[in-house]
């Protein structure tokens, strides 16, 4: 190694190794950055909760009509309200909903606003004329939060 | 004998190994293998699983499946058990899901509170799962109803919600 | 002098050839890192999963200067989007049925322009404003076989190359397919024994399914035998199909019935052309057929729109 010390050459070979090492260094650096771009914009598309949120929403749709059909039947041989058994129940079905999504981390609240009818005052409907229930949905699993407030669930036959 | 002799050749081989080891530490390092495929695959396999219990869910009346609400109302509560019995009383669920989801294996549980606690049962097991499962969820809602309409085994009260979380972890063969 | 030049030349030959070597590896090298993380593959797989999202999930929508809605199918002209999605209530918003895929729209859809189908449904790459269209393939397939419409194949773009990168995904769908009436052994009339007599009103635009649950078969050789309408012995393979049902999958109907079996008959729209009553007797052997007739039961009073189970696969490459 003695050599080497007292050869001031410059060693552009070895020189030349290393500039075209910092080079591909340089590159990887580079693509990593575009890559990272694609793949988190990519990402949000396919990870986007689309399926959890649509199966809140039409569950819950579903739900209402299940509840106000329910609540008919109870209404027929009680002294209480159909209001008050709908409240009720959908209550019910709330606190459900909001312990299942909190088993796999996600928070969701549904709450609900009014019972609609076209004809009859509120609290005083025959329970068929029911057309329309508003509900407040939100759902959030940390990176998405989704409000639909109200939502307007038809519910007429 | 010149001294200098070995130089020009320890150059180009240092050159060399540095070379090398750039490439090496370059494409080991786990950001340039992309997961791009393997996300894809994954949601592919998760939007299948979805599709299949959304249309077990969507199954009109008039055909000759039962829909999902249906077939989990006429459930027995007896859990499904590996190997001996994979598929408890679920018989109507497993070959709508068996028939939507070709080449692909699935186990499902179902989740529900009964006295705020947590009930978590298997029902349909066909095996264990691979590590590219996916795992997708619908819910149902059974009323006392449609679980005697169905004849299961669920003990509701006339004005009972009981809300059943559907639960598919599915993977391909 | 020259004994020194010889040898700094083996030297210097040893050097530059391990050098070169090793530029020669790292050259050949360097693409086949890049190629995997190219941000085009990830694209295509976002167009593929797009372009099956809005075509299963969303209704479409047409609009003009006055008025808009979902079905564009009756608009050609004025599509703003495309999607097959059915709305059974055009007047509402807020009808979604994801996965359940309207015949009207999917033929409708063949008969639209290639352009306007890759535009809408976004089946390109934007690079610095110039569009480049992707290589695409839509198909519905049932049984692994293409959906037939109107007698056109539900096949869309050209067939994928072997020899490209391509981006799928496959959706399960229930597609329209006419209408489907259920009956239950006892809903059946007949006026003779073993004879279930059925009236149909015409016409259909497609064939139409009778579907045959919980029949009373008394005994071990139960059977169907044949139908007739309005006195006429139907051809059972050009006229109409048997199957026995077993959840979606249909077999071939052949010997005996018993009570729990699911028959599924299938009939030719062609016979009910004329918009009259018609009358369809189905004759079994040894079926208890328990309500008296006439009057009759009405196929158009148990009808309602018939779905099956399909797949839609959408291919993109570049």
């Amino acid at each position: 190694m003695e050599s080497l010390k007292e050869n001031n050459k410059g060693q552009w070979i070895a020189l030349s190794g290393l500039v075209i090492s910092l080079i591909i260094i340089g590159l990887a650096a580079l693509a990593n950055q575009a890559v990272l771009a694609g793949y988190h914009s990519s990402n949000a598309a396919l990870e986007f909760p689309k399926e959890n949120i649509r199966e809140l929403n039409s569950h819950t749709r579903d739900n209402a009509k299940i509840i106000k059909d329910l609540s008919i039947e109870l209404n027929a041989t009680s002294n209480e309200t159909i209001s008050s058994i709908y409240g009720r129940l959908f209550e019910n079905y709330s606190s459900q909903m909001k312990k299942l999504y909190a088993t796999h981390g996600e928070t969701v609240d549904l709450s609900l606003v009014s019972i609609n009818s076209t004809n009859g005052t509120n609290g005083t409907y025959s329970g068929h004329d029911i057309d329309m229930i508003l509900v407040n949905i939100t759902y959030d699993d940390g990176t998405t939060l989704y409000v639909s407030d109200p939502e307007l669930i038809e519910v007429k036959e | 004998m010149n001294n200098k002799a070995q130089l020009h050749t320890l150059e180009g081989l240092g050159a060399a190994v540095l070379m090398t080891l750039t490439i090496l530490t370059i494409s080991q390092s786990t950001m340039i293998v992309t997961p791009q495929n393997e996300l894809a695959v994954d949601v592919h396999l998760e939007q299948m699983s979805n599709d299949a219990l959304t249309v077990m869910d969507i199954a009109p009346h008039s055909s000759a499946q039962y829909n999902l609400t249906e077939c989990i109302a006429g459930w027995d509560m007896t859990e499904a058990t590996y190997p001996s019995s994979p598929t408890s009383d679920l018989d109507e669920l497993d070959e709508g899901l068996s028939y939507l989801l070709p080449n692909i294996l699935y186990n499902v549980d179902l989740a529900y509170f009964e006295n705020d606690n947590l009930n978590v049962k298997k029902v349909i097991i066909k095996g264990s799962p691979a590590d590219n499962a996916v795992v997708v969820r619908h819910f149902v809602t059974l009323t006392n109803e449609t679980v005697s309409d169905m004849g299961g085994a669920w003990n509701l009260a006339e004005d009972e919600l009981k809300v059943v979380e559907v639960r598919l972890t599915a993977w391909k063969v | 002098m020259i004994d020194e030049k010889g040898q700094i030349a083996v030297d210097f030959l040893l050097g530059i050839s391990l050098f070169l070597i090793a530029l020669t590896f790292t050259v050949q090298f360097i693409p086949g890192m890049f190629i995997s993380g190219s941000a085009e593959e990830s694209s295509l797989d976002y167009t593929a999963y797009r372009t099956a999202t809005v075509l299963v999930e969303d209704t479409g929508w047409w609009g003009n200067s006055t008025s808009s809605g979902t079905n564009w199918e009756d608009h050609p002209n004025n599509i703003m989007r495309i999607g097959l999605a059915v709305d059974d209530d055009t007047s509402s918003k807020l009808t979604n049925s994801p996965n359940l895929i309207s015949k009207n729209k999917t033929e409708q859809l063949m008969l639209v322009n290639e352009s306007v189908l890759i535009e809408k449904l976004g089946i390109y790459n934007n690079v610095d404003g110039t569009l480049f269209s992707y290589g695409y393939n839509i198909s519905i397939t049932q049984n692994d076989e293409p959906l037939l419409l109107n007698n056109t194949t539900a096949v869309w773009g050209e067939s994928a190359p072997d020899n490209k990168d391509i981006a799928k995904i496959t959706r399960v769908v229930l597609i329209e397919k006419g209408k489907i009436a259920s009956f239950e052994g006892y809903d059946l009339t007949s006026q003779t024994a073993s004879k279930a007599t059925i009236n149909i009103t015409g016409p259909f635009e497609d064939n139409i399914t009778i579907q045959i649950s919980d029949l009373n078969c008394s005994y071990t050789d139960s059977a169907f035998l044949n139908a007739t309408l309005d006195g006429t012995l139907l051809n059972r393979t050009s006229n109409y199909t048997v199957h026995k049902m077993d959840g979606w999958t249909a077999s071939k109907y052949s010997g005996n019935l018993s009570n729990s079996d699911i028959l599924r008959l299938n009939f030719d729209h062609d016979l009910f052309n004329a918009s009259t009553e018609h009358r369809l007797d189905l004759r079994f052997r040894n079926v208890t057929l328990p309500t008296p007739g006439p009057p009759f039961a009405r196929f158009n009073d148990h009808s309602s729109t018939h779905y099956e189970p399909t797949y839609m696969t959408v291919e993109v490459w570049q």
